[in-house]
C-alpha cells in the first residue's frame, strides 16, 4: 500500500463577502451615519467538510461546475489560503500551477524570468541551473532566451511558462486547467510530460473541465458540487455522474451564496 | 500517515511562518535576491542614463535645499552641504522603503493569489532595494563632498556600518508591519503619505537639533528617526561618538521594530490573500 501523500481531513472554508467593503475611513464614517453605506458581511461557505486522501503516485482529476470550490480546494492545498476548519497534511514539496506564467514580468528576458519564477516556487539557484537546459529544450524557444517576454507571442509565452511549470520537480503537483493552451502538438507533449511525472511517482491533482483528459490521465476523480464532494472514485464513472447532473435541468446550483 | 519530518500540516491554527525572522530570511535569501535584482533591472532597463538616475534625483533634492536654506534663507553654517547629504540620503532610504512597502503587497497581488511563496519577501526586498540606492548615493557623494568640505572624517566613521545596520533593521520592522496594515486598511497608505512629510520636518535633517524650539526638541527624544539622524550627523559631521541618550534610543528601536513588525506580519499572514 502506497503512503498517503495528501490527507484532507474535514476541511471547510468560508469567505466573508463584504458588500460595500468599509476598507476606507470615509466609508466607515458614512456607514456610521447612514445605513445605506454600512458594510454588511455575509458568510459564504466555499467548501464544506471535505475529506480526501491521495496516495503517492495518484493522479486525481477534480471536476465540477464553476464556483463549486475546485480552485479554493487547490489553493488550500497549495498553502495560499488557509482552512477555516479541519486540516490538510502534506508529505513532501508542493508546486501549484494555478496559472501559467504568473510570475513572469513582461520587461524581463526569458532567461531572467526563468530564474525569478523558479525562486518564487522555492527552487535554489543551483537547482535552477540544473534544470535550465531541459527547460529550454522542452519549450523549443532557445533562440528567444534573451528576448524580453513582452515580445513573445502568447503561444510562446505559455510554452515557456509550461516548460518552467513541469520542471519544478515537486512531490505534489497541483494543476489548474493549464493544458488548454498551445497548439495540438504542444498539448500532446504536455500530456506526455504529465504522464512521465506520474510514472516518476509524483502525486498530481488536476482541475479540468475536459472530462476526456481527466479520464485519460487520472486514476481517480472527484466531483465537487456546491462545495461538497458528491462523487469520488473511478474517473470514467465520476465523469459520467457529472454529465448526468449537468444534464438534469431542474437541479439548481446549491444556494451557497 | 506517518508523522515524518517532511509532513506539513495546514490548518486554521497553523502558521507557515517561522517564529524567528532570521530563519526565514536565510531560507529565502535566493528569492529575496532575485526580487531585488528584478526591481533593479526594471528600474534601469531602457533608461538611457541608467543608474545615473539614482544619483541625479537625490542630488537635485540636496541642491534645492542647499539653495533654499543656505543661499536664500541664509540659515546655513559651514559645511552645511555635508550635513544635508548625510541627513537627506538616510532619510530618503527610510521614506522610500516605507512608501513602497505600503503598496508592495497590493502591487503583487496577482502573484500572491497564485503562488505560495513567502510573502514577507516582498517588503523585505523593497527595503533592500532602497538600501542599494542609498549605497550608490553614499559611495558617490561621500568622497566628493568630504573632499570639497573642510571636514576630515575621524575614526568615528567606522561606526557607520553598525549604525546603518541598525537603521536597516528599524526600517524593516516598520516596512513589515506597514505592508500588512496598508493591505487590510487601505487608508494607511494615504496616512503614510501624509505623515512622512510631517515627520521629515520634525526630524533634524535640514537644521541642527539646537535650532529647534524646546517642545520640538522634546519630540526628538521619542522620534527614533531623529535619533538615527543625529547619530549619523555625529559620526560624519561633528566627528564625535553619539551621546548615551541617542545610543540608548537607537539600539532598542533596532531590536523592537523588526520583532514587532515580523510578529504583525506573521499574525495576519493567513488572512493576507483574502484581504487583497
Amino acid at each position: 500500500m502506497a503512503a498517503v501523500a495528501i490527507d484532507v481531513r474535514g476541511v471547510s472554508k468560508s469567505f466573508v463577502l463584504r458588500h460595500n467593503r468599509a476598507d476606507s475611513l470615509k466609508l466607515r464614517v458614512l456607514g456610521f451615519a447612514n445605513r445605506r453605506y454600512r458594510e454588511h458581511r455575509q458568510l459564504f461557505m466555499a467548501l464544506k467538510d471535505i475529506n480526501l486522501r491521495l496516495y503517492d503516485g495518484d493522479t486525481m482529476g477534480l471536476i465540477g461546475p464553476n464556483g463549486s470550490g475546485k480552485s479554493t480546494l487547490l489553493r488550500l492545498i497549495a498553502g495560499i489560503l488557509f482552512p477555516s476548519r479541519g486540516e490538510i497534511r502534506l508529505k513532501g514539496s508542493v508546486a501549484s500551477l494555478l496559472e501559467l506564467g504568473v510570475g513572469f514580468h513582461p520587461e524581463l528576458t526569458g532567461r531572467e524570468n526563468v530564474y525569478l519564477n523558479m525562486s518564487l516556487y522555492g527552487l535554489s539557484r543551483r537547482e535552477t541551473d540544473r534544470l535550465f537546459e531541459p527547460i529550454w529544450d522542452f519549450s523549443e524557444l532557445r533562440d528567444f532566451m534573451d528576448v524580453p517576454v513582452k515580445n513573445y507571442s502568447s503561444g510562446m509565452y505559455f510554452r515557456l511558462a509550461f516548460a518552467v511549470a513541469v520542471h519544478l520537480d515537486a512531490d505534489i503537483i497541483l494543476i489548474d486547467e493549464v493544458l488548454a493552451v498551445g497548439d495540438e502538438r504542444f498539448q500532446l507533449k504536455c500530456l506526455e510530460r504529465m504522464q512521465a511525472l506520474n510514472a516518476a511517482g509524483k502525486t498530481i491533482i488536476f482541475v479540468s473541465h475536459n472530462l476526456d483528459a481527466v479520464s485519460m490521465l487520472c486514476n481517480r476523480a472527484c466531483l465537487l458540487w456546491g462545495g461538497q464532494i458528491t462523487a469520488e472514485g473511478n474517473p470514467v464513472e465520476v465523469a459520467a455522474r457529472y454529465r448526468e447532473r449537468l444534464n438534469a435541468p431542474q437541479e439548481l446550483m446549491p444556494a451557497g451564496t | 500517515m506517518e508523522s515524518g519530518a517532511n509532513v506539513r500540516v495546514i490548518s486554521a491554527e497553523s502558521n507557515p511562518l517561522e517564529r524567528n525572522v532570521l530563519v526565514d530570511l536565510f531560507r529565502y535569501r535566493g528569492l529575496i535576491k532575485n526580487i531585488v535584482i528584478r526591481d533593479l533591472r526594471l528600474k534601469y532597463r531602457d533608461a538611457f542614463l541608467g543608474f545615473v538616475w539614482s544619483l541625479v534625483l537625490p542630488l537635485f533634492t540636496i541642491l534645492v535645499y542647499y539653495v533654499a536654506f543656505n543661499i536664500i534663507l541664509e540659515v546655513g553654517f559651514p559645511n552645511y552641504i555635508v550635513f544635508l547629504v548625510v541627513g537627506l540620503l538616510t532619510w530618503n532610504f527610510f521614506a522610500a522603503s516605507v512608501t513602497s512597502s505600503a503598496t508592495v503587497i497590493v502591487d503583487n497581488s496577482g502573484l500572491m493569489r497564485k503562488i505560495a511563496f513567502p510573502w514577507q519577501a516582498l517588503p523585505i526586498s523593497s527595503v533592500l532595494y532602497h538600501l542599494i540606492q542609498l549605497g550608490i548615493g553614499l559611495v558617490v557623494f561621500f568622497p566628493v563632498i568630504l573632499l570639497l568640505s573642510s571636514i576630515r572624517p575621524g575614526w568615528e566613521m567606522l561606526l557607520f556600518p553598525l549604525l546603518l545596520g541598525m537603521h536597516v533593521l528599524f526600517t524593516m520592522g516598520v516596512a513589515l508591519a506597514l505592508s500588512v496594515a496598508a493591505t487590510i486598511w487601505r487608508d494607511v497608505r494615504h496616512m503614510t503619505e501624509m505623515i512622512l512629510p510631517l515627520l521629515f520636518w520634525m526630524t533634524p535633517i535640514l537644521y541642527p537639533v539646537e535650532r529647534a524650539p524646546a517642545p520640538i526638541q522634546m519630540f526628538f527624544q521619542v522620534n527614533p528617526l531623529a535619533a538615527y539622524t543625529i547619530a549619523y550627523q555625529d559620526i560624519v559631521f561633528r566627528g564625535q561618538i553619539p551621546t548615551t541618550v541617542v545610543i540608548w534610543t537607537i539600539i532598542p528601536w533596532a531590536v523592537v521594530s523588526p520583532l514587532v513588525g515580523y510578529a504583525v506580519f506573521r499574525r495576519y499572514y493567513t488572512r493576507l490573500v483574502e484581504e487583497l
